[in-house]
């Protein structure tokens, strides 16, 4: 099934035909993918609607453990949407060249996490027919409204900040559709077909690429990337905030804030990884997603699984020299009770297995960060439970210790909700480019222009001030010898 | 005074209002901002759509 | 406003569990059968809590009657993201029903997990449903939302009608949850934590007396008086 995007100017650059090929032409692996995780999506429907009828019953929760694997979720996910704002935002910021090829997969793995992770703290409510209560009642001494008002900020930031940087690229997939439009006339069935085009001219719109206009979108995008760093750090705050608010042991840590912000940027990078690997690998983009982006990107993974094992030893280091009663018993849960398998897991997972691979330069390759990236992700998720779980089996009273079996429903959400959020991606670049051109294009440029003076300063001349190549102090025409210091603005 | 707003059922869902209201209106005025810039005089018929918004470029990147 | 509270005398408590059965009877928990007690879903809002320390022969075990501590500082308040649990005018912490959205962050605070979530629509076989509670306080709740022990505040009202349309004063002693009044071992004392001349007044400043997780600063309203 091929789309009509023409490639009406005769020099199409390697980079646009790149990009634009797999929303020209879909492959039958591409549905096959598709199929496998639309039948993923099907059960998650199929259990969840199960438990809207039936009640959270379905589930292995019980007293105490009133949260489990859907609260683990919701944190697993909108930790991950930390990807976008690292690499796009920071990047931007500290003008690292290397981000270009990589933002829009970044930015859209922050957009679809967002989505997902409220998905999973909806589908966990008692009362979901009861959620406009949260608006309509809402009662702000509460964590959970501290992440409403933050989340919602973020998810309307984030879609701004996916949306901005594509308009260029809309703008000029619209163009490469119109001669097709315009020789279709105006039958139902060539408006069906034309729909792309519509849709790339509405959201591009009207962009016509003005020396003003891009001004004015850089000037946005800046705006936006300074803008969404203290919002994306307070999202995961006030998320760890729901539990570090309450008194429950192991939760009540002051260094919760801290180190969820640091462990919602490091499970960002690592799917970051897996999914700019996988679509570098299926769209055939590998001359622009290339070594650089892997070395410096494995690097920061490498750094934050470093801070990431610092705050932990922190975490558990200080509870562990304490004699805090109702502490001890969850960290001995977690150290020698049932839950050390998964505790002495996360760790190899977080820290052993990516320091391995990335502390060496060959580890920084495709293979090598998305070995280390496959299992930082299971690790967060681990991480996460292990946070939630131990602590609601040690209640303060201490009689009991109460053993939490997730059930199938949960398991099936679980995977359902990650298959979900992959093949929105996978749908999302079918539509839109995988990398963002015009930025790639930019950058080439600022590139050359580079390259070009360099060439110029290293030639050999007489003595004229070469600042006249870059763009020199204002007034000093190219040509004209130096003027002594004195005479100069 | 502070124990009313934070304890009052309905303030939060105004708060949260209060904060994404505004910068939803901010962030479609900034896109109407961009799509409302001028075109450049030079190449008023045209669309570019690449990256190197320069005036001084040949009419490379036109489209009829 | 009188400062309801409650004591329960160890010593005096033989575990019978009557007032958790009174309890049930009186408000309409549903019953959650073995496999789903097994689980951790049953309502209980009165139960009596085993610590167990040591081993057999040498073990030592402390039977306390656990019913909501009914703080003066509870910290499930705080969280409540929709105001559906507060403390009301009467310092009885109550759950607004049909408000609740069943999020469950005041039962996951609760120190003392004195808080219950349906998580199925609750059911009664056909004897105990004969025999619900007709008082439309004590309607049977939803499934989806948290409940918890109000110090039987349905019979807080019933008394306070019944002083009133006799036209008389209404007095601390016309009230007691049905946890107190069902005790069969009479454990379990009930009234004004204010008053001077109450006998829970006095039973609370006994030197037998502590509360449960005090260090944690909830200021709960139940009063233990120590065993031995």
């Amino acid at each position: 099934m091929d789309t009509v995007i023409s490639s009406a100017s005769a020099h199409e650059t390697e980079l646009e035909r790149a990009v634009m090929n797999p929303l020209r032409h879909t492959t039958r692996w591409f549905w096959m993918a598709i199929g496998v995780l639309a039948a993923l999506v099907v059960l998650l429907l199929v259990v969840l609607i199960r438990q809207w009828v039936l009640g959270l019953g379905v589930t292995g929760l019980g007293r105490p453990v009133y949260w489990g694997i859907y609260i683990t979720n919701f944190v697993f996910f909108i930790g991950i949407s930390h990807a976008g704002t690292l690499i796009t935002a920071i990047l931007r910021v500290t003008n690292a060249e290397w981000r270009r090829p990589i933002t829009r997969v970044a930015e859209a793995i922050t957009f679809f996490a967002l989505i997902l992770g409220a998905a999973q703290i909806l589908l966990d409510l008692g009362r979901l027919d009861r959620v406009l209560n949260v608006v309509i009642f809402g009662r702000f001494q509460s964590p959970l409204l501290w992440d409403v008002t933050c989340i919602t900020i973020y998810l309307l930031s984030s879609t701004l900040y996916l949306y901005l940087p594509m308009i260029p690229d809309l703008a000029r997939l619209r163009d490469r559709m119109a001669p097709a439009a315009a020789q279709v006339g105006g039958a139902t069935r060539s408006r069906l077909r034309n729909w792309r085009y519509h849709l790339y001219r509405i959201m591009s719109v009207g962009w016509h690429g003005s020396a003003e206009q891009h001004r004015r979108l850089e000037r946005a995008i800046s705006i936006m990337a300074v803008l969404i760093i203290p919002i994306a750090v307070s999202v995961h705050t006030v998320v760890s905030w729901i539990f570090g608010m309450m008194m429950q042991p192991m939760w009540h840590s002051t260094i919760l804030g801290p180190y969820f912000v640091v462990g919602a940027i490091f499970s960002g990078i690592a799917m970051l990884f897996l999914f700019m690997t996988l679509i570098r690998k299926a769209w055939g983009l590998e001359r622009w997603i290339g070594a650089k982006q892997y070395d410096y990107l494995g690097l920061l993974l490498l750094v934050m699984s470093v801070f990431w094992a610092y705050f932990t030893l922190s975490e558990y280091l200080t509870t562990g020299y304490g004699t805090l009663v109702h502490e001890r018993h969850v960290l001995q849960a977690k150290l020698s009770g049932e839950y050390a398998p998964w505790f002495y897991a996360m760790l190899f997972l977080n820290f052993v297995v990516p320091f391995a691979v990335l502390i060496r330069r060959k580890g920084r390759t495709p293979a090598g960060t998305v070995i280390a990236s496959a299992a930082i992700a299971v690790g967060m998720w681990i991480e996460r439970f292990t946070i939630i779980a131990p602590t609601l089996t040690r209640p303060s009273l201490g009689y009991e210790k109460a053993v939490y079996t997730p059930s199938f429903t949960e398991i099936a959400i679980t995977f359902g909700s990650l298959a979900l959020f992959a093949m929105l991606f996978l749908l999302f670049f079918k539509l839109f480019p995988a990398i963002s051109i015009w930025e790639v294009e930019e950058g080439e440029h600022i590139a050359a222009v580079k390259r070009k003076a360099e060439e110029l300063m290293a030639q050999p001349g007489p003595a004229i001030v070469a600042t006249s190549v870059a763009g020199g102090p204002a007034g000093v025409p190219a040509g004209v010898p130096a003027q002594p210091l004195r005479n100069m603005e | 005074m502070a124990h009313w707003i934070l304890d009052t059922a309905g303030i939060g869902g105004i708060i949260v209002a209060l904060v994404a209201i505004p910068v939803l209106i901010a962030y479609i005025r900034m896109v109407r901002w961009i799509a409302a810039a001028p075109r450049d005089a030079a190449h008023s018929g045209a669309t570019r759509t690449d990256a190197v918004a320069t005036t001084t470029d040949a009419p490379e990147g036109e489209r009829a | 406003m009188p400062r309801w509270g409650m004591v329960i005398d160890l010593d005096k408590c033989f575990a019978c569990q009557s007032c958790t059965a009174a309890c049930r009877m009186e408000n309409n928990t549903p019953p959650a059968g073995p496999d789903q007690t097994g689980d951790g879903r049953a309502i209980l809002w009165n139960e009596v809590l085993a610590f167990v320390e040591g081993d057999y022969p040498k073990t030592q075990v402390l039977l306390v009657p656990r019913p909501c501590q009914q703080c003066d500082n509870p910290p499930c308040t705080y969280v409540c993201p929709v105001k559906a649990t507060y403390k009301n005018e009467d310092g009885i912490v109550v759950v607004d029903y049909d408000r609740c959205i069943g999020c469950r962050m005041c039962a996951v605070a609760c120190p003392y997990q004195v808080r219950y979530f349906n998580w199925h629509v609750p059911e009664w076989p056909p004897a105990l449903r004969a025999h619900l509670n007709p008082d439309p306080e004590v309607a049977p709740r939803p499934k989806g939302v948290v409940e918890k022990c109000t110090f039987c505040i349905q019979r807080l009202r019933h008394a306070q009608e019944k002083a009133a349309a006799e036209g008389r004063p209404f007095d601390a002693t016309d009230y007691q949850p049905a946890c107190v009044q069902t005790c069969t071992g009479h454990a379990r004392y009930f009234g004004d934590l204010d008053d001077p001349n109450s006998l829970v007044y006095d039973l609370s400043h006994s030197p037998r007396a502590f509360r449960l997780l005090e260090e944690m600063g909830t200021e709960p309203k139940v009063y233990y008086l120590k065993q031995g």
